[in-house]
């Protein structure tokens, strides 16, 4: 077996056996081989491993094993992967927009009179939400209050929020609130069954 | 008579397969995989040594490719792509469940032994002898560094040419035949003891 790692025309060999030589390379072996019996016997050897190990496959997994494998790429994949279009067929709605924070927090929807969102009646895609009375705040952070909303679902089209500061309250409202703090929420309502008898 | 001739719609290409899988289309995710599940299992087994390990790895490998489309630019093939996520699955894969000691483990009865009868890496007709064989050549790929091991597995059982390999691995094409050339003559220095080559 050759072992002079100093010639870089041995490695040539490896390309020759396996046909990948521009013209000029495959020549110059061509060369070497009619005058080194080593050389030819090298470029032999190089070639039946390959062949060993292409005679030598993994034996094939069962149907069954392959469909398992595909329904578990298509679940991984529907899972990891909300970017991908909804499609005529396969994949079902996709909820967007809501954060695991805001979930967490108990994110609602509130309609405050003065900026009632218009509902096309177009039949548009809503997006589903939960109704205030279905969620109990049990803790929030602060960071996540700027983000607070209370209202009706289903909301259908564009929200337009006002900030704090383009906000009247006429009817003060035990335990409805608002801060001038910076970002502050723009309104704290406690959500229970009485809420919307208190607002104006 | 009239003699009518059905012919079938030509094959969709992988970029056309891969923009209606985008779309939702879960046929395109059924073809996609049917044609090229045989070829990353045979990549990922040979790097991993067993079919449970070998389908984990061809599962997260498409699971990475489905889900990275906007990663895949066209600067190489969908199938180059492919074979480079699902070599690096099974490569780690290797990593955290200990492949070398596995597949030590698992060919302690084929390391010594001599086959029953002389036995030529050219001669299909012994499928008994076959298992061992490849038990034999697996045993053998471990001891190559992963760099050539890797390049070995994808040239010869996932039959790249050497510019494949060569995007596959982000490597040079003079690098990919270095690799060989020495994969080879250390699998032969392996195998000679043990089987007729």
């Amino acid at each position: 077996m050759m072992q002079r790692k100093s010639d870089p025309d041995l490695v040539l060999l490896a390309g020759f056996a396996d046909g990948e030589l521009d013209a000029v390379a495959r020549d110059r072996v061509e060369a070497r081989l009619a005058s080194s019996p080593d050389a030819a016997a090298e470029v032999e050897a190089q070639r039946r491993m390959t062949r060993l190990c292409q005679a030598t496959p993994p034996p094939e997994p069962s149907e069954a094993a392959w469909a398992g494998v595909q329904a578990r790429i298509l679940a991984e994949t529907r899972r990891k992967a909300p970017a991908l279009r909804r499609g005529p067929g396969g994949w079902g709605r996709w909820l967007a927009g809501l954060s695991a924070s805001a979930v967490a927090a108990g994110l609602v929807f509130a309609l405050v009179h003065g900026f009632r969102p218009e509902i096309p009646t177009d039949g548009g895609e809503a997006m589903p939400v939960v109704a205030h009375h279905e969620v109990e705040i049990i803790s929030i952070d602060d960071a996540d209050t700027v983000a607070l909303v209370v209202g009706e679902p289903p909301v259908r089209g564009p929200i337009v929020l006002a900030s704090a500061g383009e906000v009247t309250l006429e009817t003060p409202i035990p335990d409805l609130r608002m801060e001038d703090a910076p970002n502050p929420p723009m309104l704290w309502v406690p959500v229970d069954g009485d809420s919307e008898d208190k607002r104006e | 008579m009239v003699v009518v001739t059905a012919t079938s719609a030509p094959a969709q290409s992988d970029d056309e397969l891969l923009a209606r899988f985008a779309d939702g289309d879960r046929e395109a995710l059924d073809e996609l995989f049917r044609r090229y599940r045989a070829l990353a299992y045979r990549v990922a087994y040979r790097l991993l040594g067993n079919e449970s390990d070998a389908l984990d790895a061809v599962q997260e490998g498409f699971v990475k490719v489905l889900t990275h489309l906007d990663g895949f630019q066209g600067r190489s093939t969908f199938k180059t792509w492919l074979l480079r996520v699902i070599s690096n699955a099974a490569l780690d894969l290797g990593r955290q469940r200990g492949r070398r000691e596995t597949l030590s483990l698992e060919v302690l009865d084929t390391g010594n032994r001599e086959l029953s009868h002389p036995f030529t890496a050219d001669d299909p007709t012994l499928p008994l002898e076959r298992a061992d064989l490849r038990h034999l050549l697996d045993e053998a790929l471990a001891t190559l560094p992963e760099p050539q091991r890797r390049t070995f597995v994808l040239h010869a059982d996932a039959e790249l040419s050497y510019r494949e390999v060569a995007e596959v691995l982000e490597i040079s094409i003079g690098t990919v035949m270095s690799r060989l050339y020495y994969a080879r003559q250390k699998l032969r220095v392996y195998l000679a003891p043990r089987i007729k080559l």
